[in-house]
């Protein structure tokens, strides 16, 4: 397994090239630039190309990922053009509210999710069953921003409970940062946890419907103790392959969710640095991204060996 | 701290420093109903001054104790110094005779220290991308930087230049040379004292080292730029230059006045201390969080009542927060749940939702947007008069600025300037709003059209902007052209624009200017690159005249000049929705950039 997690942490380098020169591509030759974002509208053409010129951005296409893609060598993602200090410290100021949103709505969708698609798929074409299901197609169906926007109007605005936005950080006060972070967080788990409720019903109305189980059964086997021990270990092999996908879409959703929330995460970092152009901070903050998402697929592969003892890497 | 103690803390500070006299003291102590033997104490504990003695500072309610949530108090005792029960008016407090204008200070003062206290908090659209206001002429910038910077000139409610940091200024008969005189005393945030030398740097900073578009006009006027005293600068210029205080005004990219060593050593890059001459100061600024800034309490304000943007300052604020929320939705919900004070950039649609939210204020505000079609000057089908009077012709104004901006949020006006300033004028009016497509049919036939398609450039960000091209491309193919738009992002919009082979027809607005001079189509390399000689040579009369009157006369041959020439279609005024919370007062400032000076909370 150790060899295996080298070679797929070794993999890495070429996802990174392939992402590093997608992501620079996309925000160099699309239209737009920092310069007239930095000068505002009264700018005259020449003005903008003068602080083009000066922030490197009127070099070749070659020379500049070069000398982007050679930081990146060095662990260097360079500096903000408007925060005027490096990508890696922005990133990592704005880490905890992300990673912390991303643990709080995976719990949340976990918790709710995977109950969710056991009982539903043990009450199979039952009420409850039913019911489970109409949430679940709704939580599919509402994206999180919209759902967020709602909670606010009837939490914050209707009922005044909760704040409509904004954060605060877990170390300084502990209540008021889980008061900041339960909508955001339900509003982004809700559609995971619905997602995760259909595919752990499906799972598990394929394991139920196993021989071994049945099997299992025939032996006098408590029921729940078939449906844990028996049915639900074997449908954790999807589930888990699910949750992995669903941190990756987490990470994305994060990005509107905290736009919505006002809360200074990761996300909110890119779509601001879009909105004006901040290559490096784009560029930076998609890679940090990448990486992770490739560490998180390493860790559900690992994980599989622990869940399915079928399951070895070759040495 | 309890309320009454941080109040009695701070006159006890204000006494020692000489900032208060002992008659001022009584007059507050009467506000806050303290009793006489604390008043007494105070006094001997501080070695309270003579009454005859002037506090060494002026007077100045932003370095007294803030009323706040202390306006309870002055109803309460009665003072034993005679000081009435219910008003607790100061004025009798001091039991000793007082001239018409300490009087008239007085019972300002009482009224004005109810109003201070609390923190004012703005939802605004974008996070400013820079407050050095040198390098940029972003609006967010203009909304931010303007309560920690002074400029030398600013406006009034009539939108006339009047001084500000400036105490008079000369102009010879033959207009060559300017003479700044400072107001003495000013201070910076960081303690030292306003001189020529700060000015001087400053302006040479944001003309010759920036080269900002105003500065170096100025400059290129200017023979020599020389400090005569501490409070003394003089400019020999080498022909009148009549904008002379109107370059150097309150405005977008404006020439805010910075220590010298500050603006020395930023040089081009933007300056790393944030220390004006401001009503507030600065505190804290986190990138995506806020910008936070609080009352300057040695602030030296101009003793001339309040008016528009000049005179008195009242920081009545003891906080200002502007927090960047880029979602309006989440703007306007913050609003509603009490997290905002202050929503920037709402559209009109909110207005019914928001008017039925007792403790949110919605209404329309004063005309600060002038929108423009713009044609391109520089290649392409547009470069035919006659295109450009055919696009003149098929605009009906008033349809476009419905769906701009909504009923009661515009107003029809053909001039360059806003109506209710001295700028005003209807000249080339039979030319606007005509709305005639069989006049712009022969105009095509004319041109010879031949179908090209006319591309329309807008930003999608910019829904007024964007609404405008959607209906001016309906009003174009009604009249027989073939049109499309071309909707990107506000980032994108610049860059398409800045290639003029890629659009015939561009969407955008000016923010209100007070005066002419100050409008970016004045200049030839900006946006569609108009640059007629004809225009040349108006805009040289704009700015070097010295008369009000041939100024004017100036802006008036402008104004028929784009009727005539047609580099651009004017739409009409568009008018915000200005929406807050009920207890905020006194939302004036609102249509030069928001100025929360002179406002407070009421609950």
């Amino acid at each position: 397994m150790i060899k295996y997690t080298i070679r797929r942490l070794i993999l890495l380098l070429p996802v990174l090239l392939v992402v590093g020169i997608l992501v620079f591509s996309l925000v160099h030759l699309a239209p737009g630039d920092p310069a007239s974002v930095m000068l505002g509208s009264d700018a005259t053409n020449e003005d903008i190309l003068a602080l083009r010129r000066e922030l490197g951005l009127e070099d070749p296409f070659y020379v500049q990922f070069a000398r982007w893609f050679g930081d990146i060598l060095r662990l260097d993602l360079g500096d903000s053009f408007f925060l005027e200090r490096p990508v890696s410290e922005a990133l990592l100021d704005r880490a905890q509210p992300t990673v912390l949103l991303t643990v709080y709505s995976l719990t949340l969708a976990i918790l709710i999710g995977v109950p969710a698609g056991i009982i539903s798929a043990i009450k199979r074409n039952s009420l409850i069953d039913r019911m489970v299901m109409m949430v679940a197609i709704s939580g599919v169906a509402i994206p999180p921003f919209v759902l967020g926007i709602l909670l606010i109007l009837v939490f914050a605005v209707s009922f005044g409970w909760l704040s409509a936005g904004g954060y605060a950080d877990i170390r300084d006060d502990p209540i008021e940062h889980f008061k900041h972070m339960v909508m955001p967080a339900f509003s982004l788990g809700f559609s995971a946890a619905a997602l995760l409720a259909r595919l752990v019903r499906s799972a598990m109305l394929e394991t139920l419907g196993e021989d071994y189980v049945r099997t299992a059964r025939a032996k006098g086997i408590a029921n729940r103790n078939v449906i844990i021990r028996h049915a639900l270990r074997n449908a954790l092999i999807p589930t888990v392959t699910i949750i992995g996908y669903t941190l990756g879409t987490l990470l994305g959703g994060a990005v509107v969710t905290e736009t919505v929330f006002v809360i200074p995460g990761m996300g909110r970092l890119v779509v601001q640095s879009v909105l004006r152009r901040d290559f490096p901070v784009i560029q930076g903050a998609v890679m940090t991204i990448a990486v992770f998402y490739v560490l998180a697929n390493l860790l559900v592969d690992i994980l599989y060996i622990y869940i399915d003892p079928r399951i070895r890497y070759g040495d | 701290m309890h309320e009454t103690e941080k109040h009695l803390a701070l006159m006890s500070d204000a006494l020692e420093n000489s900032r208060l006299s002992r008659r001022q003291l009584l007059k507050r102590s009467a506000i806050f109903g303290l009793s006489a033997p604390v008043i007494g104490s105070l006094l001997a504990a501080c070695g309270g001054e003579d009454d005859e003695e002037e506090p060494a500072a002026e007077s100045d309610p932003t370095t007294a104790a803030p009323a706040g949530e202390a306006t309870d108090e002055p109803e309460a005792e009665a003072e034993p110094t005679d000081a009435p029960e219910d008003e607790g008016d100061p004025t009798e407090a001091s039991g000793a005779e007082e001239t018409p204008e300490e009087q008239a200070e007085g019972e300002l003062d009482a009224e004005d220290e109810e109003r201070y206290g609390g923190e004012l908090r703005i939802a605004i659209r974008n996070e400013p991308p820079t407050i050095d206001f040198h390098l940029t002429s972003s609006t967010e910038t203009f909304h931010v930087a303007m309560h920690m910077f002074e400029t030398l000139f600013t406006w009034d409610e009539e939108f006339q230049l009047v001084p500000d940091l400036v105490d008079t200024h000369e102009i010879s008969e033959d207009g060559l040379l300017n003479t700044l005189h400072l107001r003495q005393g000013v201070l910076f945030h960081d303690g030292s004292e306003l001189t020529a030398e700060d000015v001087v740097a400053t302006i040479d900073r944001w003309a010759n080292v920036i080269g900002v578009g105003f500065g170096e006009q100025l400059m290129s006027a200017t023979n020599e730029m020389r400090i005569v005293d501490d409070y003394t600068i003089e400019f020999e210029m080498s022909e009148p230059f009549g904008t002379f205080g109107v370059v150097l005004s309150r405005q977008n990219n404006g020439c805010n006045i910075y220590p010298k060593e500050i603006a020395e050593a930023a040089g081009e890059e933007p300056i790393e201390e944030f220390i004006g001459t401001g009503p507030y100061r600065f505190v804290e600024y986190e990138p995506d969080q806020h910008f936070l800034m609080e009352r300057f309490e040695d602030y030296v304000y101009r003793d001339e009542p309040s008016s528009g943007y000049g005179g008195r300052k009242h920081a009545y604020f003891d906080a200002i927060r502007f927090i960047p929320v880029t979602d309006e939705a989440a703007r306007v919900a913050g609003l509603r749940a009490g997290d905002y004070d202050f929503s920037t950039d709402t559209s009109s649609d909110q207005l019914e939702p928001l008017q039925g939210d007792e403790n949110v204020v919605a209404e329309a505000g004063p005309t600060n947007s002038n929108d423009q079609i713009l044609l391109n000057m520089d290649q392409g089908m547009m470069l035919d008069i006659n295109m450009r009077k055919a696009v003149q012709a098929a605009v009906n104004c008033e349809g476009i600025l419905l769906a701009a901006h909504g009923e009661g949020f515009f107003e029809l006006n053909p001039g360059l300037m806003w109506e209710n300033t001295v700028w005003h004028s209807t000249a080339g009016e039979d030319l606007y709003n005509i709305g005639d497509l069989d006049l712009a049919k022969q105009y095509l036939e004319d041109a010879g059209y031949d179908g090209t398609e006319v591309r329309i450039l807008v930003s999608q960000e910019w829904l007024p902007s964007y609404n405008t091209a959607v209906i001016l491309q309906q009003q174009l193919e009604d009249a027989g052209m073939t049109a499309s738009i071309q909707a990107v992002d506000a980032p994108s919009y610049s860059d398409t624009r800045a290639d003029t082979s890629s659009w015939e027809i561009a969407i955008t607005f000016f923010n209100f200017r007070t005066d002419p001079a100050q409008l970016p189509t004045m200049r030839c390399e900006w946006g569609n690159l108009w640059c007629s000689d004809a225009k040349v040579d108006i805009v040289a009369r704009l700015f070097s005249e010295v008369q009000f009157e041939d100024r004017f006369d100036a802006g008036v041959d402008l104004q028929q000049l784009i009727y005539d020439e047609v580099p651009a279609v004017k739409t009409g005024d568009g008018k915000p929705l200005l929406a807050y919370s009920a207890r905020l007062q006194n939302v004036e400032l609102v249509r030069f950039g928001y100025a929360f000076w002179n406002m407070w909370f009421e609950e």
